[in-house]
């Protein structure tokens, strides 16, 4: 089984650094959630694993095979986006789209397509435009998910679903995904709801990777250390503090470490608070100006 | 060969109503000359026929421009956005170009062959060549002439959309400047080749070479077109 790796990958837009010597290497068959704020590089990182842009810098490859030039691999690739940009293409009905798209992706499963189509109650004789922002959402996940590409992103696939639309795309997605692993890639700013989802977390920030991690370890190590700034900052000396908040003698910080049984115990003598923290937070504290070196 | 039909097939879905429309607006045109022909006394038929073959040749070209608009605006971004493979995407849209341009063209050499038979019709003289001959050779020689204007037309216009994507339309207006300069600065030799054929094998065999070279061209924007939407 090959991994997609990317070596050294920049994309710089003029001036613009979308995307910033990003080194990684995805694991076939794994979800990965990819998270970041607006204008963190997550489309652009999506969009260049795609083959719809070139890398100023660097290599994107699936094993030894790179992906320049490569058509057979661009075609083991698919971006599912929430809209359509072109206004040609959008005066054409869903029926045409998925036509289309069914004409050109290789892996292609029209049944499971059309159990989608009526899963979400999608009008297929409507012309894309006259869809609201939900359908058109619909139609990219439709999309994304019977095109069966071995590696499937998603950017930001929620926009304007509502809560029980965006319910059945996680368990379709998950049910799919159990019985024809590929890689999946979602890009989200919902991580209350796609937590759950995600088997790895890559996080991004001003087009460089923070955090590439099973969320496993980012569940057993991120936590939320909070009481006396003394005996706090003795005891996280050499732990890897993402972001400190001051209030007085009091000082709460996110850290992302483990910690031994004597530790957790001293924490316990000494009344400081040990506690979990879900992803969301710990990318706020992280986008609040922390970072993985401890340095604010 | 299945997945070059099914891209055909697909290329042909975006076309559908354009090639509705202006052949609507065609027929609409041609029926009013008819129309007009036949109720005003001064008009022959034959000004029935030079305004069909003027519209024939003014709406096929629109259909090519269009075309080659239409691919260049919509079908490219969106078939990139879809993960098209790249070769065989550049490979169908001058095929499919070459395809369209060669039944315009043996449209049109129909069209001469049928009017040399009437012999009431009487035609003009383009390129040094009395059409009214009705020599083959001739004939054949136009139908090239056509094939390679209207190919070049529409090789031109998707370089043109390419270029202007991937460069910024600065570069695409810079090109427009210079291809205009250029045929004001060649001007007398325009007049002099429409008139009289004048150096009329050294402008054919620009006319390949240029066809050639944008089709080149052609293929290595779309095989590294980004798709920046």
């Amino acid at each position: 089984m090959s991994k997609w790796i990317l070596e050294g990958v920049s994309k710089i837009f003029d001036k613009t650094i979308a995307v910033n010597n990003i080194s990684l290497e995805l694991e076939e068959n794994k979800i990965y959630g990819l998270i970041g704020r607006n204008g963190a590089g997550k489309t652009t990182l999506l969009k260049l694993l795609a083959n719809q842009l070139e890398p100023t810098r660097g290599v994107i490859r699936k094993g030894k095979e790179a992906l320049k030039d490569n058509d057979s691999l661009s075609q083991e690739v698919c971006l599912a986006r929430e809209t359509i940009n072109m206004l040609g293409i959008r005066n054409l009905s869903v029926k045409k789209i998925f036509q289309i798209a069914s004409d050109v992706y290789p892996y292609w499963d029209n049944e499971y397509c059309q159990d989608l189509i009526k899963l979400f109650s999608l009008d297929i004789g409507q012309k894309h435009i006259k869809l609201s922002r939900g359908m058109q959402t619909m139609v990219g996940i439709i999309i994304g998910l019977a095109s069966r590409a071995p590696l499937t992103l998603f950017d930001e696939p929620y926009v304007g679903l509502d809560p029980v639309a965006r319910e059945l795309f996680y368990e379709s997605l998950l049910t799919d995904y159990e019985k024809n692993k590929r890689t999946i890639i979602i890009s989200s700013h919902l991580m209350s709801e796609l937590e759950n989802l995600f088997e790895r977390i890559i996080i991004i920030d001003q087009g460089s990777i923070l955090l590439n991690e099973e969320m496993e370890a980012v569940h057993e190590k991120a936590k939320v250390i909070s009481g006396d700034k003394a005996y706090v900052e003795k005891i996280l000396k050499d732990k890897k503090v993402i972001y400190r908040q001051e209030i007085g003698r009091l000082a709460n910080y996110t850290v992302f470490d483990s910690f031994t049984e004597e530790e957790l115990r001293e924490f316990k003598d000494l009344n400081i608070n040990y506690s979990s923290i879900n992803l969301q937070k710990l990318f706020i504290n992280l986008a609040k100006g922390g970072n993985f070196n401890g340095e604010e | 060969m299945e997945r070059n039909k099914n891209l055909a097939r697909v290329l042909f879905q975006f076309e559908k109503t354009s090639l509705i429309i202006i052949a609507l607006i065609f027929l609409g045109n041609v029926l009013v000359n008819l129309l007009v022909s036949i109720l005003v006394e001064s008009l022959t038929f034959s000004f029935f026929i030079t305004q069909f073959v003027s519209n024939l040749l003014l709406f096929t070209f629109i259909y090519i421009m269009s075309t080659g608009i239409n691919q260049m605006i919509n079908v490219i971004p969106f078939l990139v956005s879809l993960n098209v493979p790249r070769s065989r995407l550049a490979k169908s849209i001058t095929v499919n170009g070459l395809k369209r341009v060669s039944f315009v063209t043996v449209f049109f050499f129909l069209i001469k062959i049928i009017l040399n038979k009437a012999a009431y019709y009487s035609m003009p003289i383009i390129l040094g060549m009395d059409l009214s001959t009705g020599s083959l050779i001739e004939d054949l020689l136009l139908a090239l002439i056509v094939f390679l204007v209207l190919s070049l037309a529409y090789s031109f216009i998707i370089f043109l959309g390419l270029v202007g994507g991937k460069y910024g339309w600065e570069y695409l207006l810079g090109i427009i400047f210079i291809a205009l300069g250029t045929v004001f600065f060649l001007i007398r030799s325009l007049i002099l080749l429409f008139a009289f054929g004048w150096r009329s094998s050294v402008w054919l065999l620009l006319l390949i070479v240029l066809f050639a070279g944008l089709s080149i061209l052609n293929y290595r924007l779309i095989r590294n077109y980004e798709y920046k939407y």
